[in-house]
């Protein structure tokens, strides 16, 4: 058993990335609503390919059987910085976010255990809202400025085991802890001079329990299997310290296939459904909450060599629905994907750029787009 | 026993770059490219449909004794005796009159002369010659005006207003100031400035320094123009002084004698009275049913609220207050130049809830400021319009917020900017006013703190 790269280690290199959970979106938009944004938990490289290979992927926070593939001790982050735009009401809104939705890290213990862990975005709430008006003082009609902000995310803290049964079946099993906190800060200030600048903040915690399982088979040379799934324990949230809610955290169940029988090419399709509904008690009554279904393929070409490594050049195309309503209206993103993975280090290493187009609608009037730009480095020393 | 294991990998296969430095400058700058992105979150397009439920602003108005715990006049500021500076003026404006003169008190005299040598016989003076009061003349803050406050030649007319009679009781000091004065020196108009000496008689003043007996001056000043001016007192660190030579034998010592009192045998001595203004003629008392701001001798309003601490000292915040009054027209002392006006000013009271007397409250007083309560401005008003005044105070809600109930009262004065310098007054409706639309009132409005963060 040789191992490269402690585990210790690897988590050490994990935990210093800053601000995990610093994704972002302004709410205003249809994707942040509620508890915020799920932005997959899936790697860059899958992402290109419309999430379809994430059950089979090391570097996704999906299936644990599927951190066999890491082959050897390393650690994997991510940053994807989002372009979003949002149209309604005959105007606009740019916004720019950033990101770290993921990072991860492995070690091997022998040929057959793999152990894992990795930290991801399970909703990210960062969004902020200005508004400008008007509100009636007493007699006066005097101008406003609101600003609402939420800074923060619900992370999925997993760390897990996958051990190979077979020379073909692989089983994985990993504990879910979900914990974070959502910063948030309203401002309410007025040009009228006898007007005093309101401020208000308030930090929501949270934190919870999952457990996940899952295996990943290769029946052929040709054709990988992963199907994976999470089931989720009791969900708090707190206000300084005080609980204010429970829930249960969302289970989840999905399966993916990736095909290598054409020379060249790789297939990838994923299915995934989440469990959202199971957060309603959560959030306050009115929230809306909905189970999702999550779809998603592409495929992945060997590319020119480049600098001596053959570029993989990917494109994907991804749907799915989004856990919050809207006015009762239920959000659904379209995502077309396409990006580069360059090989590094005999392969040891592996850069993904990937560029996703996502269109999200579902409220009459309102049409949201964003470009997100995912970075991300596999490093396995 | 080890088995070989191979799993498919999704991505392409491996090959060996053999030199990744190009690769990694490359990707190094699309990582450079993409860090620097700035984060802009703000949107709000889409509002109010995928924005968030917001703050709920309440209004509410506080009249009567819902307002105000106390609201009134406090006449008399400053108190006798703690006059930074004197006014000594005989002028008319609008018409009505002003007189005042500035009352000064040696009480004690130097009647020994001073040895340097302790263990020597004392040695009384004998003898007094050269003997004066020495007074000092501030110059008004704005220079343009030294010739529109003393257009002509100055006499100075000093009385001896010696009494029998109790430290505040002043009627008996006025009567002195229409006897025959004792000394008088006139000042041509440009040197009414700086230090004046005015000479007094040698032969009074030896009189009271070989006796034993205190000396108490007071001090008017005639013209044929109507003027005023301002002389230093003891409280500005420019008190005048009484000035002589003192003989005891044939040694001789230049004397120079600060103002000074000493209380009636039985009663304290107060220090401010050694020195104070006597308002000869002056403001008239404001009419029943109406609160004054300034004057000479100056008035102030002072307010207590009584809003109820809900709105003060809970999770709720005052966002606006505004204070409501009705202005009365006063046209008395109201001046033919129309430039040359006064400001109301609003000052946060920081004596304590245990400070019950309202006059000694109403001094203790400070710019809002300087405490950090802003947005509080000084009204440019003109006391001769009747018309509704608001007055934003959010600034002292906030400060009364954040000190507590118990640092201070809850509590503001009205001033104007020329108290006890300028004779207008401000006049407002009380809370005896004939309808409710004249009386004071509280407008605030608030909001209540939410208990957001769960969506």
């Amino acid at each position: 058993m040789r191992t490269r790269l402690s585990f210790a280690g690897a988590l050490a290199v994990i935990t210093a990335i800053p601000a995990v959970s610093n994704s972002a979106g302004a709410q205003g938009t249809l994707s942040t609503q509620g508890f915020g944004y799920p932005p997959g938990q899936i790697s860059a490289g899958a992402a290109a390919l419309g999430g379809g290979p994430a059950e089979t992927d090391a570097a996704s926070a999906l299936n644990p059987a599927a951190m066999a593939a890491w082959g050897r001790p390393g650690v994997y982050f991510e940053y994807a910085p989002e372009f979003r735009s949002v149209s309604a009401n005959g105007q606009s809104d740019n916004t720019t976010t950033s990101r770290f939705p993921l990072a991860a890290g492995a070690m091997m213990l022998g040929t057959r255990v793999t152990l894992g862990v990795s930290l991801s975005t399970l909703l990210d709430r960062t969004w902020e809202t200005t508004r400008t008006g008007y509100k009636q003082l007493v007699l006066d009609s005097v101008p406003f400025t609101e600003d609402f902000r939420s800074a923060g995310a619900i992370n999925d803290v997993k760390a897990g085991i996958s051990v190979g049964v077979l020379r073909t079946l692989w089983l994985g099993v990993a504990a879910d802890v979900f914990s974070g906190d959502n910063d948030l800060t309203i401002t309410r200030s007025s040009s009228d001079t006898t007007v005093a600048v309101y401020n208000q903040t308030a930090r929501m915690s949270y934190s919870g329990i999952g457990a996940s399982a899952g295996i990943m088979w290769q029946p052929d040379q040709v054709l990988a299997i992963g199907i994976s799934g999470r089931l989720g324990g009791r969900l708090t949230s707190y206000r300084n310290d005080t609980v204010l809610t429970r829930a249960t955290a969302p289970d989840r169940a999905g399966a993916g296939i990736a095909f290598t029988g054409l020379p060249g090419v790789i297939l990838a399709f994923r299915a995934d459904w989440d469990g959202w509904k199971s957060m309603n008690g959560l959030g306050s009554a009115g929230l809306g909450v909905v189970n999702t279904w999550d779809y998603g393929g592409g495929a992945e070409f060997r590319g020119p060599s480049a600098l001596g490594a053959p570029l993989a050049l990917r494109i994907g195309y991804r749907r799915r629905g989004l856990p919050f309503l809207v006015d009762s209206a239920k959000i659904m993103e379209s995502a077309y994907s396409g990006g580069v993975g360059v090989l590094l280090a005999q392969g040891r290493s592996r850069i993904d750029l990937t560029l996703v187009r996502s269109v999200r609608n579902g409220l009459p009037g309102v049409t949201e787009h964003a470009w997100t730009m995912e970075f991300g480095v596999m490093v396995r020393p | 026993m080890s088995r070989s294991r191979t799993i498919l990998p999704w991505k392409v296969g491996v090959s060996v770059p053999r030199k990744s430095w190009p690769v990694l400058t490359l990707l190094g700058i699309a990582v450079a490219v993409i860090g620097g992105c700035q984060e802009q979150l703000a949107s709000g397009a889409a509002c109010p449909s995928l924005c968030p439920d917001t703050l709920v602003v309440k209004d509410t108005v506080f009249s009567g004794k819902a307002a105000f715990d106390t609201i009134t006049t406090v006449v008399g500021i400053p108190p006798l005796g703690t006059e930074t500076s004197l006014l000594v003026g005989d002028f008319t404006q609008g018409g009505s009159p002003v007189q005042t003169a500035a009352i000064m008190r040696f009480d004690s005299l130097v009647r020994i002369f001073p040895d340097t040598d302790t263990t020597a016989a004392k040695r009384p003076f004998t003898r007094v010659d050269s003997s004066a009061l020495s007074i000092i003349v501030i110059p008004p803050t704005d220079s343009t005006k030294d010739t529109i406050l003393v257009p002509d030649s100055i006499t100075f007319v000093v009385y001896d207003v010696n009494v029998n009679a109790p430290d505040f009781d002043t009627a008996a000091v006025h009567a002195r100031l229409n006897t025959l004065p004792i000394a008088s020196r006139v000042v041509p108009r440009d040197s009414v400035k700086g230090a004046i000496r005015i000479p007094l008689d040698t032969g009074w003043v030896a009189q009271h320094v070989r006796n034993g007996v205190r000396i108490r001056l007071g001090l008017r000043i005639q013209s044929a123009l109507p003027a005023q001016i301002v002389v230093g007192s003891t409280e500005g660190s420019q008190g005048a002084t009484l000035q002589y030579f003192g003989y005891a034998d044939t040694s001789r010592s230049f004397i120079t004698r600060g103002v000074n009192t000493v209380g009636e045998p039985g009663t304290p001595t107060l220090k401010s009275l050694s020195d104070y203004d006597l308002v000869l003629q002056g403001t008239p008392p404001p009419p029943p049913g109406i609160l004054a701001a300034g004057g000479i001798p100056g008035s102030r309003i002072y307010m207590r609220f009584n809003v109820p601490a809900v709105l003060i000292d809970s999770s709720a915040t005052i966002v606006r207050a505004n204070l409501i009054l009705h202005q009365a027209a006063n046209l008395t002392f109201f001046p033919s130049d129309t430039t040359d006006t006064i400001l109301l000013q609003t000052r946060v009271v920081q004596a304590t809830p245990f400070v019950t007397d309202i006059g000694t409250a109403a001094l203790l007083v400070a710019d809002p400021a300087t405490l950090g309560a802003t947005g509080i401005p000084t009204s440019n008003l003109r006391p001769n319009t009747e018309h509704p005044d608001t007055i934003p105070i959010v600034g002292l809600f906030i400060l009364w917020k954040r000190v507590g109930p118990r640092a201070s009262q809850r509590a503001l004065v009205l001033k104007s900017s020329a108290e006890g310098i300028d004779p207008q007054q401000y006049f407002f409706y009380s809370l005896d006013a004939p309808n409710d639309t004249l009386r004071p009132r509280l407008e605030i409005s608030y909001i209540l703190k939410s208990g957001f963060g769960l969506p």
